[in-house]
């Protein structure tokens, strides 16, 4: 599968396989592709070329979106709803009846006790991107992508959404996450490095560290 | 088929898979996840991510699904999406955001803008009123709007079609939230039922808006044409209302991407065509005239028509039940770029209105300029000049034709106004305008960024006057094109002669009426415009808004000159040369204005604070 915008390349052929229950993080500088990949997958954008497959249909069918869940980069909430709002509709569009006990773990495990009912064109990014990852993790997936995530976290929503994304590994998910931060790519297993468009490594953890760590010694000499 | 790297496994074919392998059973593992997310409660401290190693790196995956299964029931299964739920959920909470949206609204407010829209559509009904005045055309007249009147209602029609049509390829006519793009788009319900309710929503209103210019239109016919004003109130509201409903129809298929998109576009092209073709007097008949006939009932009556309205309404039933079909990357940036739209045209701002409907038909500068790089000396001497053709070598293919198809339909309304339909001088100043607003881009772009413009060590002024030069080059040979074109109609050395002569008028005047619109942009005291009375800001409005255009229009003007001399036997050149002159001049004193304004606002104003 492969992106393009006019005569610029986003994406260049991509061939990949990703297993059930895999916890991924791909890698890369600004502008590498990172998030157009993790949108393709998401059904935000379509490929110029090529298929993807979501447990085997269409990014866009209702199949794959019961099973697919995204947090954007860029958090996308309704301004008139809460906190509180925003999480029992969605669990509701996913078959819950808007009163499950998640809403108010994951309400406290990211710190927005105090702001559920609140408005999120009042919080600042930080906030804002606390109760996105709260909306996209009340409800159930088998597939969750995260693109950059952890902008404009304090420490605590950082290893509180940390914990969460691997409790939902443990539990068989399959978790992509995209970040520049080196803290947490080093907890990944699964690590893909992309280069303008190019995946250029697609290794362990320790491979990626070493790859990157001779990239930047390459680039230094 | 990818070459391994022999690091990315390869498929044989070349598909992304996201895949349940090893999935017996693997449907469940989501619900497994939450599960193991619960059992976490009611502790909600974050687990000590440094004595483990947690995404992964000690277990292979779904190693835990076994002791997950046997935790408490997760809070929602995977799989259990109702339809008829999902439905109620979206339903409820789209009630609940209109009765918050109701509750918030400033109801003096939006009475005031009521009574200021409806006042406007009053004034603006008298006004035409009068303008099209109430005595009863001759018999002759009469006949003549009889034949011609449906083949240019036609053509009007034709028109709408095509813009609903060009609206549909980027995911119009709807406008959605970004937010319900990414919580109802992406939500596990049906995509037609979601945007159902904001489709019938917009041909509701298009198709009302259609009605209520028809009946205005078909009042203004009933004036000066026999027939009862019931009945051309009736045909004028049949016709908007028809032609909305086609266009919008055409438009909602269209987006649905479930009819191939370049046929539905050659079919809207072809019946624009052939309306033109019937208007120019080449055809008697195009299938859009036909639509066209309702407008006339009272002047002639046939059923047939009526064929195209349920057409029209089949249209937009079938774009109703298949617009689940639409193009989420189009929406989302459609959704985007709306609302700024919108907003611009408000604030009366034509330069984020260009920008950003040039964003909304993905209309991106090329990544790589189709000339070859000025030699270093030349870029050195003249880097202005040079920063304004790397910026013309990156125009888009689109761009390049809009402005080729603005300078050869300027050249043939001259050619129409030389042969004695004067009028069509205004059309061809207002497409030499805006191919001026196209090509003086570079310039826009250096208003657009005054902290770059104050960074460069001259002074802002001349700067800008530079970014002149460029423009007025690639005008002239826009010009020279559709000069070559009317030469090819009609080879004359006179025509060679008096095209040169409005070529050069045209192109410094274009540019200059376009520059008049960027650079008054910018604005260079906020606290004036708040100080004006509103008295002396309507006015300047309209002044800002009209004098550009007809600046480019004063440019075309030797050709009329021309046309007269040659009627009364003279020589048509002097008198064209001669009106050259101070058209050139007024190009001079604009382009000197874009020089000197920032200078002429602080002397005035340092005058004005001198005498209070």
């Amino acid at each position: 599968m492969a992106k393009e915008y006019g005569d610029v390349g986003a994406l260049a052929p991509v061939d990949l396989s990703v297993m059930a229950g895999e916890a991924i993080v791909l890698v890369g500088h600004n502008g590498s592709g990172k998030s157009t990949l993790l949108s393709i997958i998401a059904g935000m954008l379509e490929p110029s070329e090529g298929t993807v497959l979501v447990h085997g249909q269409p990014p866009d069918s209702v199949y794959a979106r019961e099973r697919r869940s995204w947090l954007p980069d860029t958090p996308v909430l309704y301004d008139d709803l809460s906190v509180r709002e925003h999480m029992e509709y969605t669990i509701r569009m996913h078959g819950g009846q808007g009163d499950e006990p998640i809403i108010d773990d994951l309400i406290k495990r990211l710190g927005l006790a105090d702001r559920e009912d609140d408005l999120p064109s009042q919080f600042s990014r930080g906030l804002r991107q606390k109760a996105a990852a709260a909306v996209a993790l009340v409800r159930p997936f088998t597939l969750l992508l995260v693109d950059e995530p952890f902008v404009g976290l304090d420490v605590a929503g950082r290893e509180a959404l940390l914990g969460l994304l691997e409790e939902a590994r443990r539990g068989g998910a399959t978790v992509l996450v995209a970040t520049h931060d080196p803290a947490v790519i080093s907890r990944f297993k699964r690590g893909l490095v992309l280069d303008d468009g190019h995946v250029v490594h697609d290794g362990t953890a320790e491979s990626l560290h070493a790859y990157l760590s001779a990239d930047v010694t390459h680039g230094e000499t | 088929m990818l070459q391994s790297t022999g690091i990315v496994n390869t498929r044989e074919d070349s598909r992304f898979h996201i895949s349940a392998h090893h999935c017996a059973g693997r449907t469940d593992s989501a619900r497994a996840a939450w599960r193991s997310i619960l059992r976490g409660l009611p502790d909600t401290t974050p687990p000590d991510i440094s004595d483990s190693d947690p995404l992964g790196t000690d277990s292979s995956p779904g190693d835990d699904l076994n002791e997950a299964e046997s935790a408490v029931l997760a809070d929602v299964a995977l799989g259990s999406v109702d339809p008829k739920m999902s439905s109620t959920a979206m339903d409820e909470m789209r009630s609940a955001r209109r009765r918050r949206r109701i509750g918030d609204v400033a109801w003096g407010d939006l009475a005031y803008r009521v009574y200021t829209t409806a006042l406007a559509c009053l004034v603006f009904a008298v006004f035409a009123s009068g303008w099209v005045g109430d005595s009863e055309l001759s018999a002759a007249s009469q006949t003549s709007a009889q034949k011609f009147g449906p083949v240019w209602a036609g053509l009007f029609a034709g028109l709408v079609l095509l813009l609903g049509v060009r609206s549909g390829t980027r995911a119009g006519p709807i406008a959605l939230e970004s937010a319900d793009v990414y919580h109802l788009l992406l939500a596990p319900i049906s995509r037609s039922r979601v945007l159902r309710r904001p489709a019938v929503g917009v041909v509701g209103y298009g198709v009302a808006t259609g009605v209520a210019v028809g009946a205005l239109v078909g009042s203004l016919c009933s004036q000066r044409l026999p027939g009862s004003t019931f009945e051309w109130l009736l045909s004028g509201a049949l016709f908007g209302g028809a032609a909305a409903a086609l266009a919008l129809g055409a438009a909602l298929i269209t987006a649905s991407r479930r009819v191939p998109r370049p046929w539905i576009e050659l079919l809207a092209w072809a019946l624009l065509i052939a309306s033109v073709v019937a208007v120019a007097g080449y055809s008697p008949f195009a299938p859009l005239t036909l639509l066209g006939q309702i407008l006339f009932w009272p002047l002639s009556f046939s059923l047939l028509p009526l064929l195209l309205v349920g057409l029209a309404i089949i249209l937009a039933v079938v774009g109703l039940m298949i617009v689940g079909g639409l193009s989420i990357e189009l929406a989302q940036l459609r959704t985007r770029l709306v609302g700024q739209l919108r907003f611009a045209v408000t604030q009366q701002d034509l330069r984020s209105v260009l920008l950003l409907r040039k964003q909304l038909a993905s209309e991106r500068p090329r990544n790589k300029s189709r000339f070859a790089r000025l030699p270093i000396r030349f870029g050195g001497r003249f880097p202005v000049f040079t920063r304004d053709v790397q910026s013309f070598g990156r125009w888009p293919w689109v761009r390049v034709l809009r402005v080729t198809v603005l300078g050869l339909g300027a050249a043939l309304c001259l050619y129409g106004a030389w042969s004695g339909t004067t009028p069509l001088i205004l059309l061809a100043g207002l497409c030499t305008y805006v191919a001026g607003l196209d090509v003086i881009e570079p310039l826009a772009q250096e208003v657009d960024h005054p902290m770059m413009l104050a960074s460069y060590p001259e002074p802002a002024g001349v700067i800008l006057q530079r970014h002149l030069v460029a423009p007025v080059v690639v005008m002239v040979l826009v010009g020279c094109e559709g000069l070559l074109l009317v030469w090819v109609l009609h080879p004359s050395v006179n025509i060679i002669a008096i095209g040169a002569i409005t070529v050069i008028t045209a192109a410094t005047t274009a540019v200059a009426g376009a520059s008049i619109s960027v650079v008054s942009e910018a604005v260079l005291d906020a606290g004036d415009a708040a100080m004006m009375p509103p008295e002396v800001t309507g006015p300047r409005v309209v002044i800002r808004t009209l004098w550009p255009p007809l600046v480019a229009v004063i440019g075309v003007t030797p050709i009329l000159v021309a046309q007269r001399a040659m009627r009364l036997g003279n020589d048509p050149i002097p008198p064209a040369l001669t009106l050259a002159i101070p058209i050139l001049v007024l190009a001079g004193v604009v382009f000197m204005w874009v020089k000197y304004r920032e200078d002429l606002h602080r002397t005035m104003g340092e005058a004005m604070g001198a005498k209070t």
